[in-house]
């Protein structure tokens, strides 16, 4: 990225942030207590992974002492079974399940707005075949459909993503092409058409922009569902390699020790995974209600 | 005529089948696009060309895959899924021992969720805008919020290893057994239904009739559980048979856990003993598992929706 091109995006940040303080939605959203626990519990989770070099106090890969020290004393959390620190592994877990979370959506999300885009623009055949996909796709049990096609193809992360996505795409497109539809029939697309933009402008910068608001909620509330999904294939040992320090991965170490009463292992992944998901959860309740103007009285409290 | 509903009805049979088709050929497919030689990987380093050769034939792969796909379809409508190289079993009665197991426990998570997810829904109806609404739609939120496999590490924990329950600890068959499976695979689900339950009897208590219902004098018992509640569960109905999909892949994750015999553990089962045929033959079953399910939603939905049963709406 250039210079000149940040310092662009610079001069764009203050009247974005002008114009969303004075939005309707915002004004509902700073009241809302959601949106306040959400963001709160988001910060944190990011400020994690951005940090996390410095907050962990140990190697994640090197044994820090004996296997399955209790917690308390030098490990906050107690060590697993190869005696690394859980606590710095938890830490650096939030990495893992942001990265993995946002390749998802970012992977499911651009495929699924496309073929939305062109199912709701060009309406008829192209609508028809792209419509029965989705209507297969959202029939799928996803997960088992992403748990045999890392048993054909092999686990890692980059099968782990292209699993998850083949039935993940669906909503996305869904949602974008009902957008479309309504939004296509506007006069300024019409006036679009009149001055003989090509169809490919007009989807992204006439309808696009204008159905953005909610395929933000939607993204707000895919990441969550992403993360435990991806966290559920690691548990199953269909995810990230086992030795990851990914919430799900450890997990599924855990599993073996837990019959034995060892239970800080398995305990503080699963804390990690729920607390990121209530909070994307929060927010996007949050968000939801407010972009959307029939919620925006209550009348549902 | 055929009246509305049958016609409805009948389309959607029909939709099943390319679904059925679309759905399979892609399963099937699946072993054409792995890398490398399968035959070869399922013989193992010590197998001799005449054994990978066996083995290359035993799946099909020396013809093209088109007529492989119509034979294999072919055997499946007749019941026969072949034999399992890594269990040395047919897979037909493979399944037919774990496909019950698995509709049990999904029936049991189902009557969980509705019997959690129902009292919760109305209670915060009922108590609208109320700390007792708020506490029971915080319920929900963290039930529908806890990862099922955490949950169920959780419960062996609990009840399995520090209050030593046996069964808790999973791996039986029977309904001791079935109860912490059932409870966590219904955990989730319960949160989602309560949360449509309690807006939607919302929607039905300003409906007029329920003023009218009121002013004729009725309990207030009466009111909600005979003529508020009744129009309420529509949507919910709709959302129990729409979450099958979710249950089933949830099932995977829990009978794993919990060591239940059903098929979703036989899939990982499959999957770690690099068994194809297993994995692809479990696979489909719950396709067709789910189209069963989206056809019965459709046609409750269709049953409920009077638009539809006076054939007004294609």
């Amino acid at each position: 990225m250039s210079l000149k091109s940040i310092v662009n995006l610079l001069a764009w940040i203050k009247p974005a942030l002008r114009s969303i303080s004075r939005s309707p939605a915002w004004l509902y959203l700073k009241r809302d207590i959601r949106t306040w626990v959400g963001l709160a519990l988001i910060v944190t989770i990011v400020g994690t992974a951005i940090f996390a070099d410095f907050i962990a106090p140990f190697d994640i890969r090197e044994r820090a002492g004996d296997p399955h020290q209790p917690p308390g004393g030098r490990y906050i959390l107690g060590t697993d079974h190869l005696g690394r620190d859980v606590f710095s592994r938890l830490i650096h877990g939030s990495r893992s399940a942001l990265m993995v979370g946002l390749l998802l959506v970012s992977v499911t999300g651009s495929i699924g707005i496309t073929l939305g885009l062109l199912a709701g623009y060009y309406g008829g055949k192209v609508d028809g075949a792209i419509m029965r996909a989705v209507d297969i796709a959202l029939s799928f049990p996803g997960l088992v459909l992403a748990a045999a096609f890392v048993g054909f193809f092999g686990s890692g992360l980059r099968n782990l993503i292209i699993a998850l996505s083949l039935t993940g795409w669906a909503g996305f497109a869904r949602v974008t092409r009902g957008q479309c539809l309504a939004i296509r029939k506007e006069e300024y697309v019409e006036a679009a058409h009149a001055i003989g933009e090509k169809p490919r402008t007009i989807m992204l910068r006439y309808i696009f922009p204008n159905a953005v608001s909610p395929l933000i909620v939607m993204i707000t509330m895919t990441l969550p569902v992403a993360i435990i999904l991806a966290s559920a294939m690691s548990f199953l040992g269909l995810g990230v390699p086992p030795d990851s320090a990914d919430w799900g991965a450890m997990l599924y170490q855990a599993q073996g020790a837990i019959k034995d009463g060892i239970w800080w292992p398995a305990l503080f992944p699963g804390l990690a995974i729920m607390i990121t998901v209530l909070g994307f959860n929060f927010f996007g309740d949050a968000l939801r209600d407010a972009l959307d103007p029939r919620l925006r009285h209550g009348r549902h409290g | 005529m055929v009246s509305g509903i049958y016609r409805f009805i009948l389309r959607r049979v029909l939709l099943i089948l390319p679904i059925f088709l679309i759905s399979s050929a892609l399963l099937f497919s699946l072993l054409y696009f792995k890398p490398g030689d399968p035959a070869s990987e399922l013989a193992g380093l010590q197998a001799g060309p005449g054994q990978v050769a066996v083995i290359r034939r035993d799946l099909g792969l020396d013809k093209p895959p088109h007529l492989r796909y119509l034979e294999w379809l072919g055997a499946v409508f007749n019941g026969d899924f072949g034999t399992s190289w890594k269990f040395y079993r047919p897979v037909s009665s493979m399944i037919a021992e774990r496909l019950p197991q698995t509709l049990i426990l999904s029936f049991a998570a189902f009557v969980v969720s509705v019997g959690i997810g129902i009292p919760l829904g109305i209670i915060a109806a009922l108590k609208r805008k109320t700390k007792v609404d708020y506490i029971c739609m915080g319920i929900a939120l963290l039930g529908a919020s806890i990862p099922n496999f955490w949950q169920a590490l959780m419960m062996i924990l609990i009840f399995g290893v520090w209050l030593g329950w046996s069964p808790g600890l999973g791996g039986g068959i029977g309904l001791e057994y079935l109860i912490l499976p059932a409870i966590t695979l219904g955990t989730a689900l319960s949160g989602s239904v309560s949360r449509i339950m309690r807006s939607s009897m919302l929607d039905v208590l300003n409906q007029d009739y329920i003023l009218a219902t009121r002013a004729k004098g009725l309990k207030e018992r009466t009111v909600i559980l005979t003529h508020a509640l009744r129009n309420a569960f529509i949507p919910v109905a709709t959302l129990l048979f729409m979450r099958l999909p979710w249950l089933f892949g949830g099932s995977i994750i829990i009978e794993t856990v919990f060591q239940w015999q059903g098929m979703g553990w036989l899939m990982i089962e499959a999957i770690r003993a690099n068994d194809f045929l297993v994995i692809q033959t479990v696979a489909l079953m719950f396709v067709v598992l789910v189209i069963v399910a989206n056809l019965l939603a459709d046609i409750s939905y269709a049953y409920l929706n009077p638009k539809i049963r006076y054939g007004e709406e294609r």
